[in-house]
């Protein structure tokens, strides 16, 4: 029999995700609704008395009538019934919206139920102070106060939870209308006026007293918020995230390195047949470790990530940057979704979700492949150390760090064009409004913190042992096959492999890529990150350099390629479509193979044009 | 408390640190899906309601304070709310 299932709900801020991390072990998944996969967790808990069950953290909302995408899958969640338990979670600190949110909910289902009171710590410091019991009777289901950052009241929570879950099931109320039904707007506003009068009463009689407005926030907030120190604050996260991910995540990257090509030098000595060592060596051991390497920048990126969202600065961000990004036709909600998507535009596309607006949701996913994803940084690092001159520029400035950041900031400048053009061209319509709450500043958790790390990197590693492993053994299978008749390796272009190169290279000489490139661009569509590999290969299958060592790899390049065709590669991978598992995102996400289907037909025309364009203009002047 | 809708302004007119009373949305607004977002997280009429910050770079969305959150909107919005400035 399949685990019972307990729903986590709750309004957004409401600290659900922080009540989840506490009560649960480790073994996270990524939860399924209703043939919708969404990036929300879902853990093993045990209830006091011994059974397991699978708590599940839905996204949170203000009402069960949905405004966003997000929001739906809670209401849909809720109205199939599924769920064998549920701990709505209330936020002590807002009893008004809390009281409102717990009504709509209970009277919507019959889903036994236990509120945990949260934030009972902070609620407390404020001077507020509830009836509980009479809350309770209020309610009808049971209430307890606790505080998910301090892990006080946990227990209570799952023992009341548990004796629910055994008694009878509650009545519902009110019948829900289910969300494709719509309800008219009259009627909607009178259902939340009439929610609001039975929770004012409730909130009078088990509110003793009210506490004291958040001073604290709004003071933080006058910094925050102030036009000149407010943006210099915003840059200055920025920089310190993009500093961390390139100089704190080299130490580990070069470690993960080192054990890589350490293992590859022990598969190389031992006395195992030639194919089975080109095999792992160069197959699975470079494949997978050359996307291995990313982890640490990964991981760097969604910290900080992860920790500005828990402090209360991601929604701040949305306020200050609003003006700007609607300047070329974004949404200031749309700075989270670009952020994630420099470590890797799948998470990207999916936070997308929290926009109201589905062209709003439209424009962003499509620009979202225009930032520069973690997976190109390898690609960058290597053409750079083979076609710049590291000169220095100016006082410590080296050209090789500048051109770098240009590839970032073409990126960038190339994705808000290309969002004013799209939205001058297809929406014409004004700007969506904009709903933003500002939560007040929280102190973060850090258990939190680096339960959602270990989700990221499990996540990643499971890319990383699937899909990259497969593709890695396949791509060495297409460089390595067929076999000459004594079982000795052909010469490459008579690989599978160096044939589809050759048959690409008429189409790719435009732009300076001979076949060899050619070849190695083929993997890039499953992951860019494996261009690296594939050349390290091609080129040690060549017999020109020994497997998996970049550093030479980039002289052999030097060599090998004119400056020409290096920069007009570099262009290309600013461009050039996302990978696949980018495209199912999209395809999943925006419920279309139509917007897929457009952006990789507008991302290669594009990589095709700048790279044609950076090729014949390079190879007319360098000479 | 008594709301006099000769003496409604637009919410976008109170500077910040200005507190008022929500009055209601315009007419046609009130039917929006975003108005009765606004009704759900609680703008209520009745409800006091205080402008806190203007976004930077001559931006066009303010904070308030409404019950006990704090919301960002545009001034585009703040425009169809009327509210009643609170007498000091």
């Amino acid at each position: 029999m399949s685990k019972k299932r307990i729903a986590l709900v709750g309004t957004p801020n409401a600290g659900k995700t922080a009540l989840f991390n506490a009560l649960t072990r480790s073994h996270q998944r990524t939860a399924n609704y209703s043939g919708v996969t969404v990036e929300s967790a879902e853990a093993d808990v045990s209830l006091p008395g011994g059974e397991v069950c699978s708590l599940v953290d839905l996204p949170g909302a203000y009402s069960l009538r949905p405004y966003t995408e997000d929001e739906g899958v809670l209401t849909r969640a809720l109205i199939g019934q599924e769920y064998a338990g549920m701990i709505l979670v209330a936020d002590a600190t807002q009893p008004e919206r809390s009281i409102r949110f717990m009504l709509e909910v209970l009277d919507s289902t019959s889903i036994p139920c236990v509120i945990a009171l949260n934030m009972m710590d902070l609620a407390d410091s404020r001077g507020f102070r509830f009836d509980l019991p009479r809350l309770e009777t209020e309610a009808g289901v049971p209430v307890v106060s606790c505080s998910a950052l301090r892990k006080t009241g946990l227990k209570p929570v799952l023992h009341l939870l548990e004796k629910a879950m055994i008694g009878p099931r509650r009545e519902k109320h009110v019948f829900f209308p289910p969300p494709e039904a719509t309800e008219s707007p009259e009627q909607s506003s009178r259902r939340i006026l009439d929610f609001y009068k039975r929770a004012d009463s409730i909130k009078k009689a088990a509110l003793v007293r009210s506490g004291d407005p958040d001073t604290r926030s709004r003071r933080i907030d006058r910094i925050v918020l102030h036009p000149v120190w407010g943006l210099f604050i915003l840059v200055a996260i920025l920089g310190l995230t993009f500093q961390l991910m390139f100089n704190l995540a080299q130490f580990p990257m070069d470690l993960i390195e080192g054990a890589v090509s350490a293992i590859q030098g022990w598969v190389n000595s031992r006395e195992i047949p030639l194919l089975a060592r080109s095999f792992l060596a160069d197959g699975v051991l470079a494949g997978v470790g050359g996307t291995l390497v990313f982890l640490p920048q990964i991981l760097i990126l969604f910290a900080m990530i992860l920790l500005l969202e828990d402090v209360g600065f991601m929604a701040r961000a949305v306020f200050i940057l609003d003006h700007l990004m609607g300047k070329v036709g974004l949404h200031g909600r749309a700075f989270l979704p670009l952020l994630s998507s420099y470590a890797c535009a799948v998470p990207g596309i999916m936070a997308t979700r929290t926009m109201e607006e589905r062209r709003d949701r439209i424009l962003t996913t499509w620009i979202i492949p225009l930032t520069t994803c973690s997976a190109r940084l390898p690609v960058y690092a290597l053409l750079i150390s083979a076609f710049v001159p590291n000169t220095e520029v100016i006082g410590g400035v080296r050209l090789q760090g500048l051109v770098m950041l240009g590839l970032y900031a073409s990126g960038l400048v190339s994705a808000l064009a290309i969002g004013a053009l799209l939205k001058k061209l297809l929406f014409k319509k004004g700007r969506p409004p904009l709903l933003i709450e500002l939560p007040s500043y929280k102190r973060p958790s850090f258990r939190s913190l680096l339960k959602g790390l270990l989700y990221r990197a499990r996540l990643f590693l499971v890319r990383v042992g699937t899909v990259i492993l497969v593709l890695s053994i396949l791509i060495w299978g297409l460089l390595s096959f067929p076999r000459a008749g004594d079982g000795t390796s052909l010469p490459i272009e008579s690989t599978y492999a160096g044939r589809i190169g050759k048959t690409l290279e008429p189409a790719l000489s435009p732009l300076g890529f001979d076949w060899r490139i050619g070849m190695a661009l083929v993997p890039t569509f499953a992951a860019r990150e494996v261009m690296v590999s594939t050349l390290a290969t091609v080129y040690a299958v060549e017999g020109r350099n020994e497997p998996g060592e970049s550093a030479d790899l980039a002289e052999v390049l030097r060599k090998e390629w004119g400056v020409a065709t290096g920069i007009s590669l570099l262009v290309w991978f600013i461009f050039a479509p996302m990978c696949l598992s980018t495209l199912a995102t999209v395809r999943r996400e925006l419920q279309g193979t139509k917007h897929a289907v457009f952006m990789t037909v507008y991302l290669f025309a594009l990589a095709y044009g700048a790279s044609w364009l950076t090729y014949s203009c390079l190879s007319r002047w360098i000479r | 408390m008594i709301l006099n809708n000769e003496k409604s302004v637009p919410l976008s007119r109170l500077q910040p640190g200005e507190a008022a009373r929500i009055f209601g949305f315009d007419a046609e607004a009130s039917l929006e899906p975003f108005f009765l977002r606004l009704l759900e997280v609680g703008f209520l009429p009745g409800e006091r309601i205080e402008v806190l910050n203007h976004s930077p770079f001559g931006g066009d969305a303010i904070s308030v304070q409404v019950m006990e959150g704090v919301y960002a909107i545009r001034v585009s919005e703040a425009r169809r709310i009327q509210v009643v400035r609170e007498v000091p």
